[in-house]
């Protein structure tokens, strides 16, 4: 039987434990990843989830395996999480990623370093009941373009902000102030499931530069991938194009995907100090799916 | 061709204006070309919107020559002006932290900045038809120049079908593509190998050019835009470059925030000196009378765009003052005026406007009653007042006043902006701004914490009550709306360093702007605060001001902002400093 790997990286949400159980109910695990930040936010309502999952593998006797990260110190976690896949061996092994609360940025360096090892990975996506209606991320840094996913910026051209916005609009306005941009796409997620027509719509942000609207579907199979896809290509030729998610999660792997294609735009991270401990409730459709990691390279290759 | 603009007060960043909209915005007396246009290397500072691309944009190269053109003049070679934009995603990659090795950090910082130093100068250079001819037209030179290069740079890779400046922009665009590449890859490291430094591509790069017959006499200014945004290391290159001795063939005009503005040290850990190694000019102008610069200036740019629509007339008659405001005003002045001269009968004239100045508007703002309505802010002075001397924050209300204006008028064009109008979109806007306070700036300002967020708040509601009593009670500088920080010592130290982060964040936010004046004491200069004047019209206060700031001690300073404390008020305290004389604009 093929080994089956489970990177995980529980936070205090509900979801992070009751998805996790469902993980191990879809599929027979061999070890578990679990990625942890040693100064996370709300950490006592944090470790018990950890250890809840600790002990759990202890007592179906699947092998555990944490990583500590540093959520303040993205270089040292590009560090620890690079030194980590250079002496794992995973190339023969199925890789499944529970994207659920883990941070788009270690998604990143994890799918960086997974993409020279591995052709696919598996998904997992525990939606919530319902997410907090008052606040859900607040004190927000200053947005980083991704290590060795900057880009290929060209003196050429102009920059071209993609951005999948989700619920806190002033990220938007902060990222556009950041990269001052010739021109904004604002890719929407489509639907009004967690009142996102009310929460994510384009009124609520406030730019002032050109600007368009692109719909998109994250829960449709291709997590939104092609219709960013095409956007891109339009826009690649005349723009430096720099992509930002902040909407739902499973953007985060599409996002990754269009890295992939396109290896000359710059994928950006907004780190936020505080996230609202009633970040969400509950925990409701889980979604599944595979993604393939081919670089552009090797699909010529390949061809 | 100009932008057809659909609103004349449209703002676009400097940067998306296309050239002829450069020419044609810009106001040519109040630029600052006798600074750029030297051998001295500058600091431009001013906060956001201020104007800072725009003036280096309007004197770089490219547009001056166009604007030679379209006079039918020759262009002038002796400054050669390059825009050189920081703020775009090159700048803001961050691979250079993964190297342990700081030196190897600041050589990749170099080389990108260095890059992008000759990619612009090309840039710049080669849509003008007369450089390339001058360069191309000669064979011997043009051959000359090429093998100069690639015998400099060691290199082989020219395009010689093309002309020389854009063989060497196409080489610069695609070693910036190679290093990048490398970078990104597993073996970053490699591209040290071909790393370049601002002496080993930028200075010979000039010193090339300067051989040729139209720029032997000339002296390239390289325009550093945004350099708030660079990184340590790019700074400290910039300084160490900026500590150059040599200035003859080129120099450094510098455009940078004030808050953020770049450290002074240089790579090799020394540092450079004001007044010797440059110097700085502050853009910000003194805006506070209709003599002032700013009251000029401004006046000009509304014109001007106005002209665009077909009006000819004089800003006053677009944006007119409410009658009974206007009337009321001169009420209060003639009150004034016949109190003064009854209680001192040998006071001479300038004593009289000196008074009058002082009190009159404040006895308009008393005489209303308590339960009145908010002033009917309107008039060109009045929106001049509110931009608090920031180009960005002049058109800004004057943009949604034409178009509510517009919406209003079946016929599509206007002549004037009515009061009514004026005043709702001035008390929408105040009120916006207080709604972004009350709202929280962590949400938009990075680095900012809920916590802070709440103190500015606190902070900016507690000075507005104070203003207002003053406003309404004080005998001596009713209308001071600016202050100063006062009793700042190693006991409040601490303290002190808190609060200016306070304010460094809201100065981020544009809410409030920092400015340089003379200190009570010994004649030292001394920071003063100057909160957004947009702030003044909801809590119904005077966004005219006037010539005084208020001292006010750290430790109150600090209450108000943690602990909600309102501000001390005394009504005949002589805590003020009066900034200079009345016209002088300082």
């Amino acid at each position: 039987m093929d080994c089956k790997i489970l990177f995980v990286f529980p936070d205090w949400e509900d979801r992070a434990y009751e998805g996790f159980l469902r993980d191990l109910k879809a599929q027979t695990f061999h070890e578990i990843v679990l990625f942890n930040y040693v100064d996370g936010l709300h950490p006592t309502e944090t470790r018990l989830i950890v250890e809840k999952i600790k002990e759990f593998c202890l007592s179906e006797d699947i092998s555990i395996c944490e990583l500590n990260l540093t959520k303040n110190d993205f270089i040292s976690n590009w560090n620890v999480i690079n030194n980590f896949f250079i002496e794992k061996e995973i190339d023969k092994k199925e890789i499944f990623i529970d994207l659920t609360t883990t941070p788009r940025e270690v998604l990143w360096i994890a799918l960086y370093n997974l993409t020279k090892k591995v052709k696919s990975i598996t998904y997992f996506y525990h939606q919530p009941e319902e997410y907090n209606q008052d606040w859900l991320t607040r004190e927000s840094e200053a947005p980083r373009l991704l290590l060795k996913h900057s880009g290929i910026i060209d003196p050429l051209k102009q920059t071209a902000l993609v951005i999948i916005t989700g619920f806190d609009s002033e990220r938007v306005n902060q990222i556009v102030n950041y990269f001052d941009p010739k021109k904004v796409i604002l890719a929407i997620q489509k639907g009004n499931q967690f009142e996102n027509q009310t929460r994510n719509n384009d009124k609520l942000f406030q730019i002032e530069v050109e600007k368009e609207i692109l719909d998109i579907d994250a829960y449709d199979g291709d997590l939104g991938f092609e219709a960013i896809n095409n956007k891109i290509g339009e826009l690649s030729p005349d723009f430096n194009i720099v992509i930002a998610s902040l909407g739902p999660k499973l953007t985060a792997l599409s996002m990754y995907k269009l890295f992939l294609s396109y290896p000359e735009i710059a994928l950006c991270y907004i780190p936020c100090k505080d996230f609202n401990v009633e970040y969400s409730k509950g925990i409701a459709t889980t979604i599944t799916g595979k993604v393939e990691l081919f670089k552009k390279n090797d699909f010529n290759e390949n061809k | 061709m100009t932008k057809l603009l659909k609103n004349p007060f449209e703002y676009e960043a400097a940067n998306n204006l296309d050239d002829d909209d450069i020419i044609s915005f810009y106001i040519e007396d109040y630029n600052y070309s006798r600074f750029l246009n030297s051998n001295r290397n500058i600091f431009l500072v001013g906060e956001r919107g201020s104007g800072k691309t725009m003036t280096l944009l309007y004197n770089s190269f490219k547009i001056q020559h166009l604007k030679s053109k379209k006079g039918k003049q020759s262009a002038n070679y002796d400054y050669v002006g390059i825009h050189i934009p920081c703020n775009t995603p090159l700048f803001h990659k961050k691979e250079y932290l993964l190297f342990n090795d700081d030196f190897k950090a600041s050589v990749l910082c170099e080389h990108y900045l260095a890059l992008t130093i000759v990619y612009s100068i090309c840039d710049s250079l080669r849509e003008i038809k007369e450089v390339d001819e001058t360069i191309s037209a000669d064979s011997e030179m043009k051959n000359s120049l090429f093998e100069e290069f690639e015998y400099l740079i060691d290199t082989t890779d020219l395009n010689r079908k093309i002309g020389f400046i854009a063989s060497v922009r196409l080489f610069v665009a695609r070693e910036l593509n190679i290093s990048q590449k490398k970078i990104n890859s597993e073996n970053a490291e490699s591209f040290y190998d071909n790393a370049y430094s601002f002496s080993s591509i930028v200075i010979p790069f000039i010193k090339i050019l300067k051989n040729t017959p139209a720029f032997s006499k000339s002296h390239f200014l390289l325009m550093i835009d945004d350099a708030h945004d660079l990184n340590k290391y790019q700074i400290r290159n910039i300084n160490s470059w900026i500590a150059y001795r040599d200035h003859s063939d080129f120099s450094f005009k510098i455009a940078t925030a004030k808050i953020n503005r770049p450290e002074f040290i240089t790579a090799t850990g020394g540092s450079i000196l004001e007044g010797h190694d440059f110097i700085t000019v502050d853009m910000e102008k003194p805006f506070q009378n209709e003599k002032s610069d700013f009251f000029l200036m401004a006046k000009e740019i509304l014109e001007k765009r106005l002209a665009k629509t077909g009006f000819v007339s004089d800003v006053d008659s677009f944006f007119p003052i409410n009658a009974d405001f206007k009337q009321n005003l001169e009420k209060c002045k003639q009150l004034v005026r016949e109190k003064y001269i009854s209680k001192n009968p040998l006071a001479s004239s300038k004593q009289v406007s000196d008074y009058v100045y002082k009190y009159s508007r404040a006895e308009y703002f008393r005489s209303r009653g308590t339960n009145a309505n908010l002033p009917p802010y309107s008039g060109f002075e009045t929106i001049v007042d509110i931009s608090t001397g920031v180009i960005r924050n002049l058109l800004d209300p004057c943009y949604w006043m034409y178009d509510a204006a517009i919406s209003h008028n079946n016929s599509g064009k206007i002549m004037a902006v009515t009061p009514t109008i004026q005043n709702h979109i001035i008390i929408e806007r105040s009120k916006r701004m207080w709604e972004r306070l009350a709202n929280g700036l962590d949400r938009e300002v990075d680095g900012c914490s809920k916590e802070q967020a709440k103190q500015i708040f606190n902070l900016f509601e507690n000075l507005a009550v104070l203003f207002k009593k003053r406003l309404l009670e004080h005998k001596s500088e009713p209308r001071a709306i600016t202050f100063s920080i006062s009793q700042v010592n190693s006991e409040t130290k601490q303290i002190h360093e808190s609060l200016i982060e306070l304010i460094n964040i809201a100065q981020r936010a544009q809410i409030i702007y920092t400015r340089i004046g003379s200190a009570k004491d010994f004649g030292k200069q001394e920071p003063y605060y100057v909160p957004n004047r947009m702030l003044m019209p909801a809590k119904g206060l005077d966004p005219h001001g006037q010539y005084a700031r208020v001292s006010l001690k750290v430790k109150d300073l600090w209450a108000a902002a943690t602990q909600n404390k309102e501000l001390p008020f005394l009504n005949n305290d002589n805590n003020e400093q009066v900034m200079g004389d009345l016209f002088s604009g300082l």
